[in-house]
């Protein structure tokens, strides 16, 4: 561990670090950045989740839409004479446009739809069948499979209305068109302002997360005690040091004193270091109790605690050298 | 509509804020790294070089009787005990009507939150009484009050006639264990007393323990003595003897009061000083104009010279292991201080200073020499080096001479003698000590004028 240690301490293998590192995060990073964005999207569900009940209030729209969809798939395989079979056999096709999207929106929403449309079916219910909206909800996969039926029961209905205003269909996709029209323009703007919104709060977040890594009071990462801060310690302590002076031997007498520390500076443990000095040297022993005293009585010590992981356990070396 | 939403591609999402956020995120790790690899999680250590100089508060409790109550001798022990620490000038007495709850036994573990408040560092409780048999039983417990432990304990009986000697005893207990020190209370001090008028001076050979108390004198003053030394028992002492108006050394035993001239010599023998052994004493012999240095073996006093110079080679003090013997000379043409081996040989000059060097005595300890100085009409008590180096001035006056070691040698006795004015009056001789750092200079209480003092080894 220890020549792990120096070796990460010498420049150059901090230096090829650094630039593996960097190599690394850029020959790998961007083409995962760029093409797989949709892995941002469990963060969008979030916000997405507002849109749920917007999409079950509007089931009607929703199955406008569905028919819409119907309708455009009808238009170009206008012959069909049985209508109703064939969507239900082109049904699963229809999903294909979009599999994974949609697969993807019951992946993400089921848990957050949870809680606010299983409040909501009732007004539902009179509709056409709870079964897909309720079901899905609480049953990703299943959902997939029961949407797919979802377009089951709304084409039968298209159907229906088809026979009696068949000279209406023409303006009646015009004005779908149109609306359509309308709400993919919408759709699409508040797509834009929800993707602006959501690259900022992305942007926020990565950011604080940075600033929190650069705050982080780990010892790795923060600053050394300060001149004034060994300044203020040692003159504190030094007030309450007493050593034995004056007799024969006393300046050289360096006791260390091994202390433990509470955020608060308060001393929990005050140990002298060389304990089988301190049983058989009477001198020594004097000076160390001298030196434990100071710790003692100096306690709580003046230290930064947002340097806390630095000072938490301190070794104090009393030197009477200069005395 | 909501499909489409979640369906809808997220191309567009990178942006300027998003790489300049990633690249930060870039920074940090880098900052991680380089952090992890340079500073470790290391245990941080700091060196404190600089303390304070200042007396050792000490707690210093009454020493109780059986009922728990102090008692008067033990009144007396604890107020010779402080008495003794305080002129250390290592120790400062708490005063006892602080004390919150006096301590009742020293069987009994005190409540160190009555004494931390004090400011105390130290908590010495005892017991002291006389028993049936008119003993003095005593039990001591000294306490650390910062780290509340335990540090020393002891206890005995003694005679009264014994009090203070047994609280001299405790109060070097705690000198010991709060200096690292040896001690130094349980000593005499033999000395020289003056009385009379200055042109009829009686001076008598007196000692006292090294507080002042159990004073009494050794000689009857019928003849003039000085330069008194102790052996290192501390059971007799060498000094010098003008009987007849011939000056000698004489031996005396303190217990005893016998008195033993030394040899007997053409000229003039003076300045004895013991070897550490105590089997051979080493002196001045002026005969013919010259004055060597001599050692004689006690046990058969046979004599050998040690200097051989036409100069004045005097005041001769072993090293405490016996090697080496400093003295002063004028071999040079002024009065220096110069070792040599315990032979006579490998003579060395070690003061070089402006002014006249006297008196040198080797430290108990062995590190360094005290002296007596002259320069421009003043007198200096100051220490070197065994090699000369470190000199350093401690004390000064009209005449400030004759230093001497206390056992542990950390503190210097010597004599002051005030000026004597035109009116012939002043003039006084007094007894002081000083530590070796230079501070806390005291006088030392004698019933009459006093000097030559020679301060005992701890008494055996």
């Amino acid at each position: 561990m220890q020549r792990m240690a120096q070796f990460f301490k010498q420049p150059i293998a901090l230096s090829l670090g650094f630039h593996i590192l960097v190599v690394t995060l850029f020959t790998i990073g961007w083409p995962f950045f760029n093409s797989d964005e949709t892995d941002i999207q469990p963060l969008i569900v979030v916000d997405i989740v507002r849109t749920v009940p917007n999409t079950n209030l509007a089931t009607a729209e929703s199955g406008g839409k569905a028919a819409d969809i119907e309708q455009e798939e009808t238009r170009k395989k206008p012959p069909p004479p049985a209508p109703v079979p064939k969507p239900v056999a082109q049904a699963k096709p229809t999903p294909k446009a979009a599999p994974k999207p949609v697969a993807d929106a019951v992946e993400i929403l089921p848990t957050k739809i949870a809680s606010a449309p299983v409040t909501r079916p009732k007004p539902k219910a009179p509709q056409a069948n709870k079964k897909p909206v309720s079901v899905p909800v609480s049953r990703p996969k299943p959902q997939q499979n029961k949407a797919i039926p979802s377009p089951k029961v709304k084409p039968n209905k298209l159907a229906q209305k088809s026979r009696q205003k068949e000279k209406a269909d023409a303006l009646n996709g015009l004005l779908q068109n149109l609306a359509e029209a309308t709400q993919a323009k919408e759709a699409e703007e508040n797509q834009k302002a929800q993707k602006k919104a959501l690259n900022k709060k992305l942007a926020q977040n990565l950011t604080a997360a940075v600033g929190d890594a650069l705050k982080t009071p780990s010892s790795s990462s923060i600053m050394p005690l300060g001149v004034s801060d060994i300044d203020r310690l040692r003159s504190h302590i030094s007030k309450h040091w007493t050593p034995p002076v004056g007799a024969k031997g006393a300046r050289q007498l360096k006791v260390d004193i091994f202390v433990k520390l509470e955020p608060d500076g308060e001393v929990t443990r005050a140990e002298i270091v060389d304990k089988s000095r301190f049983n058989r040297d009477k001198l020594f022993s004097v000076a160390a109790r001298a030196a434990r005293s100071a710790i003692l009585e100096a306690s709580p010590l003046p230290l930064p605690v947002e340097k806390y992981e630095l000072w938490k356990e301190f070794i104090f070396g009393f030197d009477p050298i200069n005395m | 509509m909501d499909i489409m939403i979640l369906s809808a591609p997220v191309n567009t999402v990178s942006g300027t804020a998003l790489w300049r956020s990633l690249l930060l995120l870039l920074c940090a790790l880098m900052l991680f790294v380089f952090s992890v690899g340079t500073a470790g999680a290391q245990t941080q250590r700091l060196d404190i070089t600089e303390g304070q100089v200042a007396p050792i508060p000490v707690a210093i409790a009454e020493f109780t009787g059986p009922d728990g109550l102090p008692s008067e001798v033990g009144r007396q022990i604890s107020q010779i005990i402080s008495d003794d620490l305080v002129s250390s000038g290592l120790f400062s007495a708490v005063d006892s009507a602080a004390f919150i709850k006096p301590p009742e036994s020293p069987s009994i573990r005190p409540d160190f939150s009555n004494w931390t408040p004090l400011g105390a560092k130290g908590l010495l409780v005892g017991s002291a009484f006389l028993d049936a048999d008119g003993l003095l039983q005593i039990e001591f417990v000294l306490w650390d009050i910062v780290s509340q432990r335990n540090i020393t304990e002891g206890g005995g009986s003694a005679n009264q006639s014994g009090i203070r000697r047994i609280a001299h005893q405790i109060a070097d207990f705690v000198y010991q264990e709060f200096t690292g020190d040896s001690p130094y209370f349980d000593t005499q001090i033999v000395y020289v007393s003056e009385s009379g008028p200055r042109d009829r001076r009686v001076k008598r050979l007196a000692i006292m323990d090294q507080d002042g108390f159990n004073h009494k004198f050794l000689t009857s003053g019928l003849d003039l003595v000085l330069t008194p030394r102790f052996s290192p028992t501390a059971h007799e002492v060498a000094y010098l003897n003008y009987f007849n108006d011939e000056p000698n050394v004489y031996l005396l035993d303190i217990a005893s009061g016998r008195t033993e001239r030394l040899g007997s010599f053409p000229g003039m023998t003076f300045a004895p000083r013991f070897d550490p052994d105590g089997n051979k004493l080493i002196m001045s012999l002026a005969q013919d104009g010259r004055t060597d240095i001599f050692q004689m073996d006690l046990r058969t006093q046979s004599l050998s010279q040690l200097t051989r110079s036409a100069s004045i080679d005097t005041s001769p003090s072993f090293a405490p292991d016996g090697s080496k013997i400093v003295f002063n000379s004028d071999r040079g043409g002024s009065q220096q201080l110069y070792i040599m081996d315990a032979t006579g040989k490998n003579v060395k000059r070690i003061s070089f200073g402006q002014g006249r060097y006297a008196t040198p005595v080797w430290s108990p300890r062995g590190d360094i020499i005290a002296f007596t100085k002259m320069f421009k009409n003043e007198f200096f008590i100051g220490v070197m080096n065994v090699d000369g180096s470190g000199e350093r001035l401690l004390a000064r006056g009209f005449l400030v001479e004759a230093p001497t070691w206390a056992p542990n040698g950390r503190v210097l006795m010597y004599f002051k003698q005030e000026p004597v004015s035109n009116d012939g009056q002043g003039g006084q001789t007094y007894l002081y000590r000083v530590d070796i750092t230079g501070f806390n200079e005291r006088r030392v209480n004698t019933p009459a004028d006093a000097s030559d003092p020679a301060w005992s080894p701890l008494l055996q």
